[in-house]
C-alpha cells in the first residue's frame, strides 16, 4: 500500500511520534488492511492490556481524531477484508500513507525503548 | 434482549451526548453498536452483562470529553472566548461584541418596522401600566406625608363604651392639648366648610378651615410668606387674620405680601397675615385629604360645643422615644382621668391613636394594592407576547440561525444575538412606555382628584424612568431569553431545517404556552375589571333614599356686606324660592343646609326626657318643605309642620336608633351642640349619604327660619323637566330677578352622588383600561400564534386544497388551531378567578367574587377576540393558490 504513493517525509511523521496507547492499538489493529469499526473495536480490546476499554463513542471519538489528524481514512462501506470476507452494512476504515509511516515509526521507537530497556529488564532484582 | 430493543435503549441513550457528535456520528455509533451487541450475545450472559456496563460508562466518558474538547476548540479557535482572560480585555471585548450586535440588531429591526413597532408597543403598553400603578403606590402609599418626621403624626379619636369611634369634641381636645406628656403638641381642626369669602369687593366660594392653637407647630409647617397665628390671636376676641393657601394666594390674592389684603368671611374682616405652603394639606370632610384655602384661628369663637360635640379633628405629634403603643396605653390613662375630673357627659371613655399616614390613604390601600396585581398581570401578558414574537421571528430565521452554526457560532453566541434584538426592542418600548404612563398620570392627577388621596402628589420622576428601564431590562431576559434558550439549540434548528414545512413540535407546544398563559391571565384580568364594573352598579343603584335625577343643586354665595342680617337673607331665600317655583320648566324647588353626600358636622342627640340617654350621632339639616318634595324624600306623618317653632322631623335611622323605631312624636330631643331643645313633629324617609356602600347616618331637619343666624351658605335644590340646559338658564334668570348681585353655582345633582364613588370609580377607570389592554395583547397574541401556523403549514394548506379539500374545512381547521389554546386559557383563567375574586372582595358592593355573569362575559369576551384574530389568517389559509405555494416550497 505505501508502495502506491511518496513515502511522508520524516517532519511530517514526527509530530505524531510517541502514539498514544489506544491510538498505537487503533492504528496497529488496521496494519494488514481495512476493516469496519466494529472489528477496531474488538481487536483493541482484546489486545489491549486489562479490561475492555473502548465502547463505541470512545472509538469513534478516537478514528474522529486520526482522521481529522491524517492517520487513517474512512474507504466507505461494503468494502472487501483482509481476510476475503465482505460486510454490507459497515464503514471500512484504512490506513493512510501517514499513518503507516507514523505506526512504523511507533513500533521502532518502541522497539528501541526495549532494546535499551533490555539490560536493565535483565538484571536480577537486588 | 433482542437487538431491536437494545438499539432502542442505546438511541436514547445517545440524547446525553452533545447534540453536534450525536448528529454527525449517530449511524455509525448505531452499526457499531449493534455488532458489538449481537456478538455479546452469541458469547453469553456475563458477556451482555460487561458489554452494557462498557456502554453506559462509554457514553458518560463520551459525552464529558466530547463537551470538554468542544470547548477547548472554541477557546483555541478563538471565537467567544477573548484572547486574554484579563477582565478589562474580556469586558471591552464583549462591550464591542454587545455594540456591534446592537447595531446589527437595530439593522435587522428596521427592516421589519411593523413588527417592530408592535412588539415595542405590546412592551410599553405593560411597562407603562406598571410604571403608572408604581408610581401611584409609591407617592400616594408608601411616600411619607409633607410634614417633618411625619411618621410621629397620629390621628386621635374618641373611643365610648360600647366601641363606637367619635371625632373628638372641642373640650377634650383641648384637655389633652394642656395635660398630655406624651405628645409634643397636639393640633386641633374643625372640618373645611365651603363659604363665600368676599375680597376686593367680589365674592368666591373656598373652603374655610379653622386651625386651633398649636396646629401648625404640631405638624411642623412654616409659612413660606409671613407669620403663623400669634397666641394672642388665638383667644376669644383676638384680632381677626387669616392664613391662605399658596394656590389661593397666587389666583386670588395676586400674590400680595401679607399684611395688604382683607378678606370678609361672614360679619368680619379677615386680614391676611401668612401663606402656607403649596404642600400643606390637612383631614377635610370624612378624614379626606384636602386642602383648605382659608384658615382662621379656632379659639376666637367663644361656643366650640360640649363634651358630647363631635366635629373636629386632633392630631398629635409623639414626643421623641415615646413608642405608639405607650402612648395608646398613657393615652387611655388620661382619658380616664379627664373623665373622672369634669364629670359631665361625654362618649370619650378612651382614644384610638393611629397613624396620620394610615388615616390619609385608608381609602387608597385597597384599591391600589388591587391595582399593581393588575398591572404585573398586564405587564407579564406582553412579556409572553413579546417571548412568542420573538419565537415565531426566530423560526422564521430558521435557515439563518442554522447557517451561524454551521459556521461555528455557538449557542451562547446565537443566544446573544437574540437577547439583543429583545433589548433593542425593549429600549424604544421603554422609552414609549414611560411617555404613555406619563400621559396616563396626568389624566388620573386630572380626572382622579377628589377619587384618591394625595393623587396630586404623584409624579413621574427619574426614578420612576429608572423603573421603566429596570423592568424592561427584566422583561428582555424574560421575553428574549426563552426563545434564545431554545432557538439556540443546535439539534432543533437540525430539525427546523429538515421540517421546514411545519417546524418542530416542541416549538408548537412552547408557543401554545404562551398563548394559554397569556389568554388565562387576560380573563383574570377582566374577571377583576367585571367585577369592579358590576360592584359600581350595584353602588350606583343602591336606593339613596332619595332620586338625584333632574335635580339641580345650585349653590349661592350671598354677599356679606348686603346680607348682614339674618332677616334679609331669610328674605331673599324666601322671594328666590317663589320665584323659582313660578320659572318655566322647573317642577319644584327647595333648600338646604346640606346636600346629601356633603359632609358635615355631626352632632350627638339625646332624648330629652328619657333617664341615662345615650347619645346618637346625627347631621342637622336647615330645610324647607319643599326640599323633601324636590329630591323625592319621603314624608311621613307630620313633615309638613316642620314650619312651626321648635318643631323639627327626623329620620327613620335616627327613629330606629333612639327610639327603636316607634314613639318619636311629640317626643323632645337635645341637641348636643347648641343645647337647643327639639320637638319631634314629623318623620321622613331617611337618606343614604356620605359613601353609598357605607351605612347612613340620621339626621335632624328643622326649618331654616328658626336658625337664620346659620344661613349664609345654602342650597337650593331644583327640581327640573325636561331639557337641563334650559332649566340652568331659569334657575339664572329666576336668582337674578331677586338679586343680580348673588353668584351662582350650578350643577347636577346626580354628578355630585357620582363624585362620591370617588376612589371606586378611579380604580374602575384604570381596571377597565388594563383589561382593555391585556385583551387586546391577548388576541395580538393569538393572532400571531395562528398566522405564524398557517404560514408554516401553507403547503400543507395547498396540498389539501389540491386534494379538494373545501376553502371552508380549512378555514374550520385554522380557527379551531387558534380557539383550542384560547379555550383552555379561558379554563384555566376563569379557574384563577375565583379565589382571585374573593382577595378582592374588600372592593366588591353587593357582588360576588364568583359571579356567573362576570365569569361568562370574560371567558366569552376572550373567546371571541380569539375567534375574531383567528379569523384573518383562516381566510388567507383559505385563498392560498395551491400551485404557486408548492411551487415556492
Amino acid at each position: 500500500m505505501q508502495n502506491r504513493t511518496k513515502r511522508p517525509a520524516v517532519g511530517a511523521v514526527l509530530p505524531h511520534v510517541p502514539l498514544r496507547p489506544v491510538a498505537f492499538a487503533v492504528l496497529a489493529s488496521l496494519a494488514d488492511g481495512s476493516r469496519p469499526g466494529i472489528d477496531v473495536l474488538e481487536e483493541v480490546n482484546t489486545t489491549m492490556p486489562g479490561r475492555p476499554l473502548l465502547g463505541p463513542g470512545t472509538l469513534y471519538r478516537l478514528m474522529r481524531e486520526l482522521r481529522q489528524t491524517g492517520l487513517i481514512t474512512r474507504t466507505g462501506r461494503g468494502a472487501t477484508r483482509a481476510d476475503g470476507s465482505r460486510d454490507e452494512r459497515q464503514a471500512f476504515h484504512a490506513l493512510t500513507p501517514l499513518g503507516v509511516a507514523v505506526l512504523r515509526a511507533e513500533v521502532a521507537r518502541l522497539r528501541r525503548t526495549i532494546e535499551l530497556a533490555g539490560p536493565a529488564l535483565s538484571t536480577p532484582e537486588r | 434482549m433482542n437487538s431491536d430493543r437494545a438499539e432502542r435503549i442505546y438511541r436514547r441513550l445517545l440524547v446525553l451526548l452533545p447534540a453536534t457528535l450525536r448528529q454527525e456520528a449517530r449511524d455509525e455509533l448505531l452499526e457499531v453498536f449493534v455488532e458489538a451487541h449481537t456478538r455479546a450475545t452469541a458469547r453469553g450472559r456475563a458477556a451482555v452483562v460487561r458489554f452494557w456496563l462498557l456502554t453506559f460508562a462509554d457514553i458518560a466518558v463520551t459525552s464529558v470529553a466530547e463537551r470538554q474538547s468542544q470547548r477547548r476548540r472554541r477557546d483555541e479557535y478563538g471565537h467567544p472566548r477573548p484572547l486574554s482572560r484579563s477582565l478589562t480585555m474580556r469586558l471591552t471585548r464583549s462591550i464591542s461584541n454587545g455594540v456591534s450586535d446592537f447595531r446589527l440588531a437595530v439593522r435587522r429591526l428596521g427592516k421589519a418596522p411593523g413588527w417592530t413597532l408592535i412588539s415595542s408597543g405590546t412592551l410599553a403598553m405593560g411597562l407603562a401600566a406598571s410604571v403608572l400603578a408604581t408610581v401611584l403606590v409609591r407617592d400616594v402609599l408608601l411616600r411619607p406625608l409633607p410634614f417633618p418626621r411625619s411618621d410621629r403624626l397620629v390621628r386621635i379619636l374618641e373611643v365610648s363604651a360600647n366601641g363606637g369611634r367619635w371625632w373628638p369634641s372641642f373640650p377634650n381636645a383641648a384637655d389633652w392639648r394642656e395635660r398630655a406628656r406624651m405628645f409634643e403638641g397636639v393640633g386641633i381642626a374643625d372640618v373645611p366648610r365651603v363659604v363665600p369669602v368676599t375680597l376686593d369687593g367680589r365674592a368666591v366660594r373656598v373652603p374655610v378651615s379653622r386651625a386651633a392653637a398649636g396646629l401648625f407647630d404640631t405638624l411642623g409647617v412654616r409659612p413660606v410668606a409671613g407669620r403663623l397665628f400669634a397666641d394672642r390671636e388665638s383667644r376669644p376676641g383676638g384680632d381677626p387674620v387669616a392664613l391662605v393657601s399658596e394656590r389661593f394666594w397666587r389666583r386670588d390674592l395676586a400674590s400680595r405680601p401679607p399684611g395688604e389684603s382683607t378678606l370678609g368671611i361672614g360679619q368680619e374682616q379677615f386680614s391676611v397675615v401668612g401663606v402656607l405652603p403649596a404642600s400643606f394639606r390637612f383631614l377635610g370632610d370624612g378624614g379626606a385629604w384636602s386642602d383648605a384655602d382659608v384658615w382662621t384661628p379656632l379659639e376666637r369663637d367663644t361656643n366650640l360645643g360640649s363634651r358630647t360635640t363631635h366635629g373636629y379633628h386632633v392630631v398629635a405629634r409623639l414626643r421623641d422615644g415615646m413608642s405608639l403603643d405607650q402612648a395608646r396605653v398613657e393615652m387611655n390613662h388620661l382619658v380616664q382621668m379627664i373623665k373622672a375630673g369634669h364629670g359631665q357627659p361625654t362618649q370619650a371613655d378612651t382614644a384610638l391613636l393611629t397613624p396620620l399616614q394610615d388615616v390619609v390613604i385608608r381609602s387608597a390601600r385597597e384599591p391600589l394594592t388591587w391595582l399593581i396585581y393588575a398591572a404585573g398581570a398586564v405587564l407579564f401578558v406582553s412579556c409572553l407576547n413579546l417571548a412568542a414574537a420573538i419565537l415565531a421571528r426566530g423560526l422564521n430565521r430558521g435557515r439563518e440561525l442554522s447557517v451561524r452554526l454551521a459556521l461555528g457560532a455557538s449557542r451562547a453566541i446565537i443566544a446573544r444575538h437574540l437577547l439583543v434584538e429583545a433589548a433593542a426592542l425593549s429600549l424604544p418600548g421603554a422609552l414609549l412606555g414611560t411617555l404613555t404612563a406619563g400621559l396616563a398620570l396626568r389624566i388620573v392627577r386630572t380626572s382622579g382628584a377628589g377619587m384618591l388621596p394625595r393623587v396630586d402628589e404623584a409624579a413621574l420622576d427619574g426614578s420612576a424612568a429608572a423603573l421603566a428601564l429596570g423592568l424592561a431590562a427584566v422583561t428582555t431576559v424574560l421575553a428574549g431569553g426563552i426563545p434564545a434558550l431554545v432557538l439556540s439549540r443546535p439539534a432543533l434548528m437540525a430539525r427546523l431545517r429538515a421540517h421546514q414545512a411545519t417546524g418542530p413540535r416542541e416549538h408548537r407546544r412552547l408557543w401554545t404556552g404562551f398563548v394559554v398563559a397569556q389568554v388565562a391571565l387576560t380573563v383574570l384580568l377582566l374577571t377583576g375589571t367585571g367585577l369592579l364594573i358590576r360592584s359600581f352598579a350595584a353602588a350606583l343603584a343602591v336606593d339613596l333614599g332619595y332620586n338625584p335625577r333632574n335635580v339641580l343643586a345650585v349653590d349661592v354665595a350671598l354677599p356679606e356686606s348686603a346680607y348682614a342680617e339674618g332677616s334679609r337673607r331669610l328674605s331673599f331665600y324666601d322671594s328666590a324660592l317663589d320665584r323659582l317655583r313660578s320659572s318655566p320648566g322647573i317642577r319644584s324647588a327647595g333648600l338646604t343646609s346640606v346636600l346629601p353626600h356633603v359632609t358635615s358636622m355631626h352632632t350627638s342627640y339625646t332624648r330629652r326626657d328619657a333617664p341615662d340617654a345615650t347619645g346618637v350621632l346625627a347631621g342637622y339639616r336647615l330645610v324647607d318643605t319643599g326640599y323633601f318634595e324636590t329630591i323625592g324624600i319621603p314624608r311621613g306623618p307630620g313633615a309638613d309642620r316642620l314650619v312651626e317653632r321648635g318643631a323639627a322631623a327626623v329620620d327613620r335611622m335616627l327613629l330606629d336608633t333612639l327610639w327603636g323605631g316607634d314613639g318619636a312624636l311629640g317626643d323632645r330631643v337635645l341637641n348636643g351642640f347648641s343645647n337647643e331643645p327639639l320637638t319631634v313633629t314629623g318623620i321622613v324617609g331617611s337618606v343614604r349619604e356620605w359613601h353609598q356602600s357605607s351605612d347612613g347616618i340620621g339626621a335632624v331637619y328643622v326649618d331654616f327660619h328658626r336658625r337664620p343666624d346659620r344661613t349664609q351658605a345654602m342650597h337650593f335644590v331644583v327640581g327640573h323637566q325636561g331639557d337641563r340646559g334650559a332649566a340652568v338658564e331659569s334657575v339664572r334668570q329666576a336668582i337674578a330677578a331677586v338679586d343680580p348681585m348673588v353668584p351662582v353655582t350650578i350643577e347636577p345633582l346626580d354628578m355630585r352622588v357620582a363624585e362620591s364613588l370617588g376612589g371606586r370609580r378611579l380604580v374602575l377607570l384604570l381596571a377597565s383600561g388594563f383589561g382593555i389592554a391585556a385583551l387586546l395583547l391577548a388576541s395580538a397574541g393569538v393572532y400571531a400564534l395562528v398566522s405564524f401556523m398557517v404560514t408554516r403549514q401553507l403547503r400543507e394548506s395547498a396540498i389539501r386544497l389540491a386534494l379538494g379539500a373545501g376553502p371552508s374545512a380549512l378555514r374550520r381547521r385554522i380557527l379551531v388551531q387558534g380557539l383550542v389554546p384560547a379555550a383552555a386559557g379561558a379554563g384555566l383563567g376563569l379557574a384563577m378567578a375565583v379565589p382571585a375574586g374573593r382577595a378582592m372582595a374588600a372592593q366588591l358592593f353587593q357582588v360576588q367574587a364568583s359571579d356567573p355573569a362576570v365569569l361568562a362575559s370574560a371567558g366569552a369576551a376572550v373567546i371571541a377576540a380569539a375567534a375574531l384574530a383567528s379569523l384573518m389568517p383562516a381566510r388567507r389559509a383559505a385563498r392560498v393558490d395551491p400551485a404557486a405555494a408548492l411551487r415556492a416550497e
